[in-house]
């Protein structure tokens, strides 16, 4: 692996995102808070200079290596994530707990080490806040949809056949369009969604706008410290209508767990192929078992219209990895909190922001385990596992597999790790299940209204690096750890011998 | 008629057997694969290679009225006959072995075209085809369509309690739109009278509408063990013939099991095929019985080895007790022989294209449209002239094997009764044995011996 290279493409990304330092200065200006517009104009200079050094020498047209291409995606998130903290570090927080909430933001984790002292913090930070996590958001799907099918991680390049079906010659061309495509998307959705909150639902216009950032990405920051539960104060925010604005929010992170290339075709006119997708299937259908699971236990008898609405919100939240809360789950009985544990495990569709090993993939290890199953009775037949009529090759089928399993190992080894370091069982497994997944919130004190803050040091980088690693699959990760990668490491290629 | 053969194994001299009797037939084969057989044949023997053209020039192709290709690979045979043809060749046929019955009708019509190739002859497909006709009958041992499918034929075994058994035929009838124009009694045949009285084990082969049909099924020939049978079945061999008997019997809602010793050839028809594939030896008792094969009401053997399929077939009728049992067998020889040991169908894509194309040949000549009991009876298709007096059928006494199995009068089809008249212009279809053919022919079409 040639670290030059890696380090200098990461450097020009570095230097193409400091632009993203200027709008919250520029509301910090409006707010009157020049020292806050000042200290992000200072940390977007630094990303830029720091950018423009690493990323000085030119890179000539050289193909990368899978390694290289890993190790670019994987260094892009942790150098984005620590310039994003210096914001933070200036208003006071310790830098582990900086890195934490840049990392929660650009990951689209949503887990917050907030605490009483900064709800009350500037706008600006808050605008900052909820902006890591829409391009954390857009940077994921690129590399879902773009990046990782076309090096084959994960069994990838089985779940988008269709966005691609367009006949085209080179890859080039195919790969912009699909990107620019997804782009449109994102954008428009994240404006409509910010629209419809101000308009329909009576959300102030600064809120409106932080929770269309984050729902898109399926983040689940929100600049009120008791999320969207926090609005219904009819006192504080008196022309919010709940009911309007949970069902909206509901909606769109339902929308932000599906598929975008897929979400594309929908928009543009074949909405049933959003329906007819097996993978969409599974992920509405796990939504509504879970929904229905929680109605029923809250309500012991034929739930109200008020309960469905809470338990749908709780489950889209949850299974979407976006981590808003509209009431405070951890009160609820414990059968309630069991079927959001199973919608946290379900996790959204590939082609979005959401964390997780992602529906398909659960899908594919059920007609996996289903074939195995009628392999005991059956020794000699030779089946084969379908996706969408196609053969599965035994190939994909293992990365698949592996993907699931790394996800699982992944969760009882940051949740033993944390209850090791002091955590109590419940929020220890939580916060690892929260963070690996790119959920937000967990259980205990992590829940929806509480906080990540209260662990030590040691913890909360646990817990980057889960949220790093939940981010990018855990597989790409694990293969930049290989040795046959570490013992390649060198500043640059060997020289060319002609 | 000139006909030039080009080949490279037996199914070659068999054509040309099958030929030399009425026809000029040459043969061009590679001296290795020269038979024994090929020294007894009334035909010229020119050694080289079909797709030769020199070889082909020396067998005089420009003459020939026509150049049957049956070597093993597709492509040479269509190589050949795209040769011949330039040559001057005056018809082309091909055989295709590896193209299965997925192949569409108008797929192989555009390939002929596009290639001047004047018949293309699928053994795989028709053997298919025929195969998954007699299965979908329950109990049928052989099933014949005629007249685009509005005239079927069946032959089947008469089991125990069975309500034909129950009374000569003059007492209990047959059902309406069937006639019933042969049975057979252990080695015997006859033509069934009214003084018929049916045993269990004896065979009767009826002609009719698929209306009429059914109801002799349903009613005359049910009984309480055909009724119970289930549409499970079991198909051994998933090649070219195996995968498409296997995708017809799916099509039809058949519970299906494949069976293939290949790994491979496992994988891509279990791709294409929603049934159950297994990966093992047709003979493997073990597989047989962990699958239960036993409960399967059909098994199909048709792998491309027929002392295989002979052995999985006697497995599966002795030792399973599977009822029905349809197993290919390429050599003629075999065929007979797989009968006798009792093996209830048996069937040959080599001899069912053989067939096909002796007949085609014949076509111009003759008006024999089908060979049962593996050639001892035929059906033929017989025009009455149209000046003839109209004569009921009860009052013509046929003085040999033959009986009417339907009349065509414009365009309808007549399943006839005793009091059905023959009139001038009617087309007749006539079942008789193979010695009788000439005598049946000289009855209906002018009344006289």
């Amino acid at each position: 692996m040639r670290l030059a290279l890696v380090l200098g493409l990461v450097g020009r990304l570095l230097r193409a995102f400091s632009p993203a330092f200027l709008p919250p200065a520029v509301l910090a200006l409006v707010d009157g808070a020049n020292r806050m517009a000042l200290e992000f104009l200072a940390a977007g200079l630094a990303a830029f200079a720091f950018g423009t050094l690493m990323g000085r020498r030119r890179i000539k047209a050289v193909s990368f290596r899978r390694s290289e291409a890993l190790a670019v995606v994987a260094c892009t998130w942790l150098v984005v994530a620590s310039f994003a903290a210096i914001p933070y570090a200036f208003v006071g927080l310790s830098p582990v707990d900086a890195l934490f909430e840049s990392m929660s933001g650009f990951t689209t984790t949503g887990a917050t080490i907030f605490t009483e002292q900064h709800w009350g913090l500037d706008r600006a930070l808050f605008l900052w806040r909820a902006m890591t996590q829409w391009f954390g958001g857009v940077g994921v799907i690129a590399l879902f949809i773009v990046v990782l099918p076309h090096l084959g991680v994960g069994g990838r390049q089985l779940f988008f056949a269709e966005a691609s079906s367009a006949p085209s010659e080179s890859i080039a061309p195919k790969i912009q369009g699909v990107a620019t495509r997804i782009w449109i998307l994102y954008v428009f959705l994240t404006v409509l969604q910010a629209s419809l909150l101000y308009l329909m639902a009576g959300m102030p216009f600064f809120d409106s706008a932080c929770h269309a950032l984050t729902t898109m990405p399926a983040g689940g920051f929100s600049p009120n410290s008791a999320s969207i539960a926090g609005y219904a104060d009819a006192a504080a925010f008196p022309g919010y209508d709940p009911a309007v604005g949970e069902w909206i929010i509901t909606v769109f992170m339902l929308l932000s767990g599906m598929s975008f290339p897929l979400l594309w075709l929908g928009f543009t006119g074949r909405p049933w192929k959003v329906l007819q997708d097996g993978e969409v299937r599974f992920y509405l259908i796990a939504t509504a078992l879970g929904a229905a699971g929680v109605a029923l236990t809250l309500a012991q008898g034929m739930p109200q219209m008020a309960g469905v609405r809470t338990a749908l919100f709780q489950c889209a939240s949850l299974i979407s990895s976006t981590g808003y809360a509209s009431t405070d789950y951890n009160l609820w009985a414990d059968g309630a909190r069991a079927m959001l544990v199973f919608v946290m495990l379900v996790g959204g569709c590939a082609g979005s922001a959401a964390g997780g090993a992602k529906s398909i993939r659960h899908l594919v290890s059920l007609k996996f385990l289903y074939r195995e199953i009628t392999r005991v009775l059956h020794p000699r037949a030779v089946i084969p596992v379908r996706h969408k009529g196609a053969v599965i090759p035994e190939t994909i089928l293992r990365a698949v597999l592996t993907v699931v399993a790394l996800y699982l190992v992944g969760y009882l080894v940051f949740g033993t790790l944390l209850v090791l370091l002091g955590a109590d069982l419940v929020t220890g497994f939580s916060a690892a299940l929260a963070c690996l997944g790119n959920i937000g919130p967990g259980f205990g004190p992590t829940g929806p209204m509480g906080t990540f803050g209260g662990f030590d040091s040691a913890s909360k980088l646990i817990l980057v690096v889960a949220m790093w690693c939940g981010r990018l699959e855990v597989v790409t990760v694990l293969a930049l750890l290989h040795p046959d990668v570490l013992r390649k490491l060198r500043w640059r290629g060997q020289a060319n011998p002609l | 008629m000139k006909i030039l053969i080009g080949g490279e194994d037996e199914i070659a001299f068999r054509l040309a057997e099958a030929l030399m009797v009425d026809h000029e037939v040459t043969v061009v084969f590679p001296e290795e694969a020269k038979d024994p057989k090929a020294d007894r044949l009334d035909a010229e023997l020119v050694m080289g290679d079909l797709t030769s053209a020199e070889s082909l020039q020396e067998a005089n192709a420009a003459r020939a009225e026509l150049f049957i290709a049956c070597a093993a690979e597709d492509e040479r045979n269509l190589v050949a006959c795209v040769t011949a043809k330039r040559l001057g060749a005056r018809r082309t046929t091909s055989f295709l072995f590896r193209r299965g019955a997925r192949t569409s009708e108008k797929d192989v019509r555009a390939l002929g075209a596009s290639l001047g190739i004047d018949s293309l002859v699928l053994p795989a497909q028709r053997l298919a085809r025929e195969i998954l006709r007699i299965v979908a009958v329950p109990g049928a041992l052989e099933v014949e369509a005629f007249e685009g499918g509005r005239v079927r034929l069946v032959r089947r075994a008469i089991e125990e309690g069975a309500f034909i058994t129950s009374g000569p035929l003059k007492d209990i009838g047959v059902p309406k739109g069937v006639v019933l124009v042969m049975a057979r009694r252990g080695e015997e045949t006859f033509i069934p009278s009214g003084r018929a009285h049916f045993q269990p084990g004896d065979q009767i082969t009826a002609m009719g509408t698929l209306a009429g049909i059914n109801r002799l099924l349903h009613r005359y020939l049910k009984t309480g063990a055909s009724s119970r049978q289930s549409r499970r079945a079991t198909v051994v061999g998933g090649g070219v013939v195996g995968f498409a008997v296997a995708k017809g019997l799916e099509e039809a809602g058949w519970d299906l099991k494949v069976i293939d010793s290949n790994r491979k050839r496992c994988e891509e028809i279990s791709a294409k095929l929603q049934s159950m594939v297994l990966y093992g030896d047709g003979t493997d008792l073990d597989l047989l019985e962990e699958e239960h094969i036993a409960e399967t009401s059909v098994l199909v053997a048709v792998t491309s080895n027929d002392e295989k399929n002979l052995l999985i077939s006697l497995i599966a009728k002795q030792h399973l007790g599977v009822p029905r049992i349809v197993t290919r067998a390429d050599n003629p020889v075999n065929e007979r022989l797989f009968e006798k040991v009792g093996i209830d169908v048996v069937r040959s894509a080599r001899g069912a294209a053989i067939n096909s194309v002796v007949r085609n040949v014949a076509a111009a000549h003759t008006d024999l449209i089908a060979e049962l009991e593996h050639g001892d009876v035929v059906v033929l298709r017989l025009e009455v002239p149209a000046h003839r007096e109209p004569k009921p059928l009860h009052e013509m006494h046929a003085p040999v094997f033959a009986i009417v199995g339907s009349i065509l009068r414009e365009g309808q089809v007549i399943i006839p009764q005793g009091d059905d008249e023959i009139r001038g212009g009617d087309r007749l279809l006539v079942f008789c044995s193979r010695e009788d053919e000439d005598k049946a022919r000289r009855f209906f079409q002018r009344f006289e011996l």
